[in-house]
């Protein structure tokens, strides 16, 4: 599954990231990568742009990205 | 005095700006969003005998060259001068913040590290042990406060003690198999006595590990580089090997995140998880699906309501102050030039621009506000999507907001973008963004062709068609000129805070002084030279045909109608009046008279200019008139609607003053761009405003 399916408030962690390599750092250093645990907070009325928690910050993403990202639902 | 020079490093928004000033007790320029430190920023302070100067360098989350601002700083890292790194840390995200602090660590420099906003963390139940830290890294670690400005001096003692002792190494263990593969490279290096003034050799040997292209650079120029050749590539291979990857990235970033997550778990201590229960609250609200968006529109609409109608009591106050003045000047002065200056000239043109300062200090209040809050990521939040429609990026959002201020720093905020065609786009339509200057323009035809309840609503209307102009500019150009890939859009969203008051009195009181200040010196020598050249040359000739055909009427009405064509007359054989006439042809379609054409010339130099000329060239035209006193009256009976409406178009889209088209020539490094600037302003206004005239016309 990746992050653009991924319902509201449901905590997920990342499993792999499918991106270029620029992408992929830049996620990297705001804390997007494979491993850690996220949550979708909020999203826009068209679900074009998702907004993300991690650990105790937040992060907007396109939901382009968002499709790169796969993840696992948390137990 | 010995002079320590200090790097402020560390990820945006953790409050270096703040620090700075928290320690220097100066006023850098703070926000709550990536990228307001644009360029690199300086503050001195001096303690225990020593000056030292912090130099503030643009917020970055890694040493990458992920956009321009970033690179800034990168850049400095690497070549500039200094002795020693302030990492700030903001301590309520500490894991995310140390990711950067590792690699800062690596580059074998002088460091300490200040766990910044200790107040904030200390609120959420965060507690570091700082003193562990320090011992485990191998670097001071202290816990400050910018708010509270606790351990500020602490702080300063640490950058002394660590500027006059010897390097200490900063100690980062990675697993074993790359520990090993590094000291191989070490070993070679010290056997081969090897040492270099910029880094010590186990740093040397991390670059070289990470294949980071200054350090090979450095090394490539070594006779002994070819015996090290061999050492390096079984190093690297080893490291693939135990790794189980080959791409050196990732093997980096593993590295990385198992030092920092080990270290959390040493010094990092949450004790009762309330995170950020209530930015998380805001923002159920403030982006909410369906809400979102409309009180996105309902504050920016309130802002500018707000900017007239609480701008309108003041500004009648400075209005009639300038009107006393003149009056009072007039009547005690007997030369008629010397009156004609003052009065007509001076007070005309720069208590035109004057009066405006009540709107300039709300809007840039507001701005400020939107700055200094966080509520700007939300708006790019909120935004991208639609924004992306039309070829843009969401970020764009933030240099095309600060356009509404000034396009100076707007050109330079684009720099958050990282394709350098976003960028250009971005900053190709800033000028649809109205700056602060064209607010005068705006609000006094507004004042002039609305009623006052309305005037509010037209200036919203203003500012949202100009920002819908630049938005269809930007599909236009984005599927013309700029084709191209998107950049992905990746954003952190900031906690929202509450800026200090001393801070948005601060962004206020600089902002009204630097328009103060203007009005004192440039418009002031400008609204002397349009005065000059719309007096002079003096017309004998009219004046005293004039004059004897005025004797010779009877009534009032009859004397004044000659006085005004009088008037008239003598403008038109001036310098002004001239020139006027050769570029009113250029003008005639879209409604314009001499007098607007040469005020659209005049505002070139900077938008206000166009208000003080109107000023000028109105009051000199007027004197008789006495009923219509203010510059406002004046405009309403001598430009027709459509022309005047046109002229709201064409001030909206040409050219932001001069000093913007050079600060947008140095920012997109092509002369090619700006004269594309140009022509592309310039042509659009044009037509625009010929629309607009002649829709109205007919209607």
């Amino acid at each position: 599954m990746n992050l653009s399916h991924v319902p509201k408030d449901t905590k997920v962690k990342i499993v792999a990231i499918q991106a270029q390599a620029v992408l992929k750092k830049r996620l990297a250093s705001l804390g997007v990568s494979v491993g850690k645990e996220v949550k979708v907070l909020e999203t826009t009325i068209q679900k074009n742009t998702i907004k993300l928690g991690i650990g105790l910050g937040s992060v907007a993403l396109r939901l382009d990205e968002a499709k790169s990202i796969d993840v696992e639902v948390c137990v | 005095m010995k002079k320590i020079i200090v790097a402020l490093v560390g990820q945006p928004n953790v409050g270096k700006s703040y620090l700075a000033n928290a320690m220097s007790g100066s006023n850098l320029k703070i926000g709550n969003f990536a990228g307001v430190t644009v360029e690199k920023a300086t503050a001195k302070l001096s303690a225990n005998e020593s000056e030292i100067e912090l130099i503030d360098l643009p917020g970055l989350y890694s040493l990458e060259d992920f956009s321009a601002d970033e690179k800034v700083t990168k850049d400095f890292l690497l070549k500039g001068e200094y002795d020693l790194i302030v990492n700030v840390v903001d301590s309520t995200n500490l894991d995310r913040n140390l990711m950067l602090s590792i690699q800062l660590m690596e580059l074998g420099k002088k460091m300490v590290i200040a766990l910044n906003m200790d107040d904030e963390a200390i609120k959420e139940g965060i507690m570091i042990d700082a003193e562990a830290m320090s011992k485990i890294i191998g670097i001071p670690c202290v816990k400050v406060s910018s708010k509270t400005k606790s351990n500020v001096e602490t702080l300063v003692q640490s950058i002394l003690h660590v500027s006059e002792h010897p390097q200490q190494n900063a100690k980062i263990v990675y697993t074993d198999h790359v520990e090993e593969a590094l000291q191989k490279i070490v070993t070679f290096l010290d056997d081969k006595h090897f040492k270099s003034p910029r880094m010590d050799n186990r740093a040397i040997a991390i670059g070289l590990l990470w294949q980071k292209k200054e350090v090979y650079a450095l090394m490539h120029d070594e006779p002994l580089y070819v015996e090290l050749h061999p050492h390096l590539n079984q190093a690297l291979g080893s490291v693939y090997m135990y790794c189980e990857c080959d791409e050196i990235e990732e093997v980096i970033h593993t590295q990385h995140s198992a030092f920092v997550s080990g270290l959390c778990a040493e010094v990092l201590h949450v004790k009762h998880s309330k995170i950020h229960n209530l930015t998380q609250a805001i923002d159920k609200v403030l982006i909410h699906k369906l809400l979102g968006l409309p009180l996105f529109i309902f504050l920016m609409w309130g802002l500018f309501q707000l900017t007239f109608s609480l701008g309108e009591v003041p500004m009648g106050w400075i209005e009639e102050g300038f009107g006393w003045l003149g009056e009072t000047i007039g009547a005690t002065i007997e030369n008629e030039g010397m009156k004609s200056l003052l009065v007509d000239g001076i007070i005309a043109g720069v208590g035109g621009v004057l009066m405006f300062l009540p709107n300039i200090m709300i809007l840039f209040l507001g701005i400020a506000l939107l700055e200094t809050t966080g509520y700007m990521a939300r708006a790019a939040f909120l935004l991208d999507g639609f924004f992306h429609k039309f070829g843009l990026h969401g970020k764009s959002f933030i240099p095309l907001v600060s356009g509404f201020g000034c396009s100076v720093p707007a050109y330079m905020a684009a720099r958050t973008l990282k394709n350098k065609k976003d960028r250009l786009l971005t900053m190709f339509i800033i000028g649809f963004m109205s700056c602060g200057a064209r607010l005068p323009v705006y609000v006094l035809f507004a004042g002039a062709f609305f009623e006052e309840d309305m005037a509010g609503n037209v200036l919203f209307g203003i500012y949202i068609s100009g920002a819908l102009l630049g938005l269809m500019a930007a599909k236009v150009l984005r599927v013309t000129a700029f084709k191209g890939e998107d950049e992905p859009f990746v954003m952190e969203m900031p906690k929202y805070r509450l800026p200090s008051l001393k801070l948005l009195w601060y962004v206020v009181y600089s902002k009204s002084a630097m328009y103060i200040k203007k009005a004192g010196t440039f418009i002031l020598l400008a609204s002397m030279l349009i005065w000059f050249i719309s007096t002079y040359p003096k017309n004998s000739i009219i004046e005293e045909q004039y004059t004897t055909q005025i004797e010779l009427l009877q009534s009032d009405d009859d004397k004044s109608v000659l006085e005004n064509e009088k008037n008239e007359k003598l403008m038109e054989r001036t310098y002004l009046g001239m020139l006027g006439k050769t570029i009113e042809p250029i003008f005639a379609p879209l409604g314009f008279d001499w007098k607007m054409s040469v005020a659209t010339l005049s505002g070139l130099a900077a938008k206000e200019v166009i208000v003080s000329t109107l000023g000028v060239l109105y009051s000199l035209g007027d004197e008789v008139d006495e009923e219509n006193s203010s510059l406002r009256e004046i405009i309403a009976s001598k430009i027709g609607f459509p022309s005047a409406m046109a002229f709201i178009v064409f001030v909206m889209i040409y050219l932001p003053c001069l000093a913007a088209t050079v600060v947008f020539a140095r920012e997109a490094q092509s002369l090619k761009y700006t004269a594309y600037l140009v022509i592309f302003t310039f042509v659009t206004a044009w037509v625009l405003a010929f629309v607009t005239y002649t829709v109205l016309t007919l209607l």
